[in-house]
């Protein structure tokens, strides 16, 4: 692993998220100067330019989130403002131009996290705020973003929770195969729920991930790729990243989206406590194969599967002073 | 290697004694064979040694604070995986908003640098990649046991690709000037030499088929070969002095000779301090070691159905006489230590030597030169004790004793720590040939374990993985992923998606390869994509046929609609925006629908007013026009309807026209199919607009009417022709 590049963020305050596009040809940017500002690659020169930066939202811009490319250029933010904005992407006489199309404000609570769903869910957004919601929309009409339908609403937990609660965090199961599916962190509650929806449409709590000794401040539903099983990342406030391992329950193994089973056998298969320090991030790559955590020891660590089926720590990034050449 | 390989752990191997088969792949460590032992290769754990650290490049928490009180001023650091690419953006991420903190927090620059981290490969491998892709893909379409001869000189193109890369890296070391970039190739130079020896001492223990070539002479030869302990200078020192015998390398140099098993070379030098030593019994003596010389075993001496091993036998006894013999006194001490070597004296060869690698190979030849290669565990003891036993032992040595015990399992588990190139071509080659066949009982770990793929789709789908940092091998990706079964295709069908289209050549290339391969959840994503991004672009065609590709028909309806309202505000020629369109696009009603009104609007302008008329009563009759299209449709059959000199429409036609009319009007969308009529200025409310543009159609009913009447009175006739009614 090596620092291949480096650019300035420009940001006037201090960065909450960075966002690749489905390509990886675009980064957006969000912080709490209430910017969102969009990086595009230059390939000849192998450098991140950024021509577009706009205000917002009225505060700190927590979250982004980018739609799948067949939707065009179609950003998600959210906002310690109490609200979600959709962007989209124009022409106007040749010039791009980022221009707000839809705004979702119908919470109590700052929105916490805004992830897109999977592609052949439609365009479909999932939100949750501090006040314990998760909201589902949708966009009536693809071709025009303007009209987007709250379609589920759910608690995640027990009462609302103040923002001190800690965060609280999704990931959309992306597998084909299966009902609708979500993992959410429960700030408070101390633990994650898979979310499923069932046979009468409504999302509902079947699975509990428990063990944490504290916040799940985030959680990665890791690219099925086939596999029998599916493997949830979390990253806790008690130092821990743990990887769960979900399997249905019944014999035969597939899941095949039955709606009559809807209990899996869910076993952590990995616990680490290498950071020594509140995990603040987990996230999984584009084939599921590598999970990257970072924490509040200032170090990224990433973890790769062996052919045994253990979890080993292949890199590490420091923020710490240190010899920047790559070590063995 | 002319033939192939007889060892087929699977079914031959148990019964040989070989371990490798009787044990899970999941058995972790693989069992060692050295367990009695206080020697523990697998100490340190198989990764451990294997973490690779990045410090980012300026530090963003930097000397003058400590990671907790940066921690604590609300920063962490944060990172996120580059899709196609698997680079990882990593930057400082605040905890919390600004709008949490009393007091407005200060960032400093540093807090706002995006860092980009990744393996990288260098450009110059590139090539070498390609090559080892063509070799890969060429032993994947043979089979090493129906076609023996031809999966071998497919086989062979992985060392001769190695070996020939490295001549490229020397070339290339020589004519570069940057002295980062010449070091970068020393470094890829020495890496590959150790590949190449890799490759070789696990072609030679597992996959040569060569029964009649002892694995002591082909040992030898690797050793020789990889091996450079020898000093060529101190040889040619020797030649060039006199008095050879007196030198003091002379002793040194013929122990190296003889436990390298350079017979050839000893025997040269022996010759030359022969010829020169005027001593007579010195000389004689020497002519007698000569003569025990010449007959150190060799692959040249192997003799057929078992007679070597006689023949050596006999050059035991030969030895062990002229090590007792009084002539061997003047040759002085040193001599007892070349004859102990001859004898094949454990001690002495083990103390005479300077590694494991030359011990095991002088002990092989010396003591049991015809070993097989399942009989080597009691040797290579001897040799691994005395050299690596409560030592730091690298990987190198790990790969290369894991290979000598004949253990598939434990060579691809250390070679995955090595390179991710090597262990997924040696995987592939060691299933191939049945090394990594899962036997019933391990199959039951994996079932235990939820593991879907095996252990070389593994190694080959990380290896996959691993290219992904350079996009220009997209190819190679795909094609190594498209070959690992279940889980790699469907790694495949995914990563394919996030490949970013540069170009309309590349796209097209993928495409091609989504198509060729049957992806065809990622054919219909890719296509959705670029239809969307033709649409942008105004390129309507393109967005259709990549819609209709995507099977996605709501979407072509769009882009048809989209074209429509276009043609009916003056800003699109629907003739020429589907011109672009091949003729080889799958037939679609939208599509069929606008050729068919641009080819009533051409007619008419054209005069052609009997075929205007026919396209039209045709498509409404079909009703291949959406239905709110029909209100402008039926206004554009006015100007026929009302036409003087003609009836256009027979009585059949306007009929078909008047239930056309009746069938928008008495809907309960009547709002919607009337909402392409252009509004009247007097409308105020919704309410009104709907009636004005009812209205509208007033015109329209009564030149139906009209051409009814004269429809009946003077049917149109078939010779009728519009141009002369034209020019009328």
């Amino acid at each position: 692993m090596n620092q291949v590049t480096k650019f300035d963020g420009t940001h006037e305050d201090l960065i909450h998220d960075v966002a690749f596009n489905y390509y990886g040809n675009r980064l957006a940017t969000c912080s709490s100067d209430q910017k969102i500002k969009i990086w595009d690659y230059n390939e000849a020169d192998g450098i991140w330019e950024s021509n577009i930066s706009f205000k917002a939202h009225s505060c700190a811009v927590l979250k982004t989130s980018w739609a799948h490319p067949e939707y065009g250029q179609v950003l998600a933010s959210c906002s310690f403002d109490r609200s979600v904005i959709i962007w989209e992407e124009s022409y106007h006489d040749a010039v791009k131009k980022w221009t707000s199309v839809a705004t979702l404000r119908d919470g109590s609570g700052t929105v916490q996290d805004v992830e897109f769903a999977p592609n052949h869910l439609g365009l479909r957004l999932a939100i949750v705020a501090a006040d314990g919601l998760v909201k589902i929309y949708e966009a009536m009409d693809v071709t025009s973003l303007a009209h987007w339908t709250m379609i589920d609403s759910f608690p995640v937990g027990e009462g609302p929770s103040k923002d001190e609660d800690g965060n609280h965090c999704l990931s959309w199961c992306t597998s084909k195969f299966t009902a609708q599916m979500m993992v959410v962190g429960c700030a408070k509650d101390h633990v994650a729920k898979i979310f499923r929806q069932d046979h009468n449409t409504k999302w509902q709590a079947c699975e509990v991930l428990g063990g944490h000794g504290g916040v799940v401040h985030d959680v990665s539903w890791a690219p099925n790729m086939g596999r029998s099983y599916h493997l949830i990342a979390t990253a806790c406030k008690d130092g821990h990243v743990r990887i769960f391992k979900l399997t249905d329950d019944s014999q035969g193994g597939a899941l095949t989206g039955g709606w009559s089973r809807k209990m899996f056998n869910v076993t952590c298969i990995a616990d680490f406590a290498d950071h020594n320090a509140e995990v603040w991030r987990v996230e999984w790559n584009v084939t599921g194969t590598i999970l990257s955590s970072s924490g509040y020891d200032g170090k990224v660590r990433l973890w790769k599967a062996t052919y045994t089926g253990d979890w080993r720590c292949m890199s590490v990034v420091s923020a710490e002073e240190g010899p920047s050449a790559f070590q063995r | 290697m002319a033939s192939l390989p007889l060892i087929q752990p699977s079914l031959k191997a148990p019964a040989d004694g070989a371990r490798a088969t009787k044990r899970s792949i999941f058995s972790n460590p693989t069992e060692d064979i050295y367990s009695d032992m206080d020697l523990d290769l697998d100490k340190d754990g198989n990764e451990g040694d294997s973490v690779s650290w990045v410090h980012l490049d300026p530090s963003p928490i930097g000397k003058d604070t400590t990671v907790e009180k940066w921690s604590q001023s609300n920063r962490t650091l944060q990172s996120t995986f580059r899709p196609s690419t698997n680079e990882l953006a990593v930057y400082v991420a605040g905890k919390k908003a600004a709008e949490q903190f009393p007091v407005k927090q200060t960032a400093s620059s540093k807090d706002n640098i995006v860092f980009l981290c990744q393996e990288t490969i260098p450009e110059f491998r590139l090539p070498f990649i390609k090559r080892m892709y063509g070799v890969f893909l060429d032993t994947l379409s043979k089979d090493p046991y129906a076609t023996p001869e031809l999966y071998q000189r497919s086989f062979d193109r992985y060392y001769e690709g190695i070996e020939r890369y490295l001549l490229r890296l020397d070339a290339l070391a020589t004519t570069t000037e940057d002295t980062e970039k010449v070091q970068a190739i020393t470094q890829e130079a020495e890496l590959m030499d150790k590949l190449r020896s890799i490759w070789q001492l696990a072609e030679y223990m597992f996959l040569t088929a060569d029964d009649k070539q002892p694995i002591a002479f082909l040992y030898g030869e690797w050793l020789t070969r990889h091996d450079g302990g020898m000093d060529p200078e101190v040889g040619e020192k020797l030649l060039a002095a006199t008095g050879k015998l007196s030198q003091p390398d002379f002793w040194p140099y013929v122990y190296q000779c003889l436990l390298r098993g350079m017979k050839n070379s000893v025997v040269f030098m022996v010759e030359q301090a022969l010829n020169e030593e005027e001593d007579e019994n010195t000389a004689d003596a020497l002519d007698a070691f000569l003569g025990v010389l010449r007959g150190i075993p060799s692959s040249e001496m192997l003799l057929p159905d078992g007679k070597t091993r006689g023949r050596h036998g006999h050059w035991m006894e030969q030895c062990q006489k002229f090590a007792k013999s009084p002539l061997l006194l003047y040759l002085g001490s040193e001599a007892d230590t070349a004859m102990s070597i001859l004898t094949g004296d454990v001690e002495t060869i083990l103390e005479s030597t300077t590694s494991w690698e030359e011990a095991f190979s002088a002990l092989l030849l010396y003591t049991d030169p015809e070993c097989s290669r399942h009989d080597l565990m009691p040797l290579l003891s001897s040799c691994v004790e005395k050299y690596l036993k409560g030592k730091d032992v690298s990987l190198l040595d790990k790969i290369k004793v894991g290979i000598l015990e004949l253990d598939a399992i434990k060579t691809i588990r250390y070679c995955g720590n090595f390179h991710p190139l090597l262990v997924a071509h040696l995987a592939d080659v060691f299933q191939q040939y049945g090394y990594l066949d899962i036997s019933d009982m391990q199959l039951q770990d994996t079932i235990a374990l939820g593991w879907d793929s095996n252990i070389r789709d593994f190694f080959i789908t990380s290896y996959a993985h691993s290219l992904m940092a350079d996009p220009s091998l997209w190819e190679e990706i795909a094609g190594y992923l498209l070959n690992c079964g279940h889980t790699g295709r469907a790694m495949l069908s995914e990563w394919i998606c996030h490949v970013p289209m540069e170009s309309s050549t590349k796209a097209h290339k993928v495409l091609k390869f989504c198509k060729d391969n049957n992806l065809t959840d990622s054919l219909r994503s890719i296509n959705r994509v670029m239809a969307v991004e033709e649409e942008k672009r105004g390129q309507y065609a393109l967005a259709i046929q990549h819609f209709i590709a995507s099977k996605d028909g709501d979407r072509v309806a769009k882009v048809a609609d989209n074209m429509m309202l276009k043609y009916l505000a003056g800003k699109l020629d629907i003739d020429e925006a589907l011109s672009t369109l091949p003729a080889s696009t799958s037939p679609n009603e939208h599509v069929e629908f606008l050729r068919s009104y641009a080819s009533f609007q051409r007619d008419y302008k054209n005069g052609k007013f009997t075929e205007a008329a026919g396209t039209l009563v045709a498509i409404l009759a079909t009703e291949k026009a959406p239905k709110k299209y029909w209100a402008i449709l039926l206004m554009d059959a006015l100007p026929l309807l009302e036409h003087k000199d003609k009836v256009v429409f027979d009585s059949h036609d306007t009929y078909e026209l008047m239930q056309c009319l009746e069938e928008i009007i008495g809907s309960q969308f009547k709002d919607e199919y009337l909402q392409l009529l252009p509004p009247s200025p007097a409308a105020s409310s919704a309410g009104s607009v709907v009636d004005e543009r009812e209205k509208q159609l007033d015109v329209l009913r009564l030149a139906l009417v009209r051409n009814l009447a004269r429809s009946l009175v003077h049917p149109p006739r078939e010779a009728d022709d519009d141009e002369e009614m034209m020019s009328l």
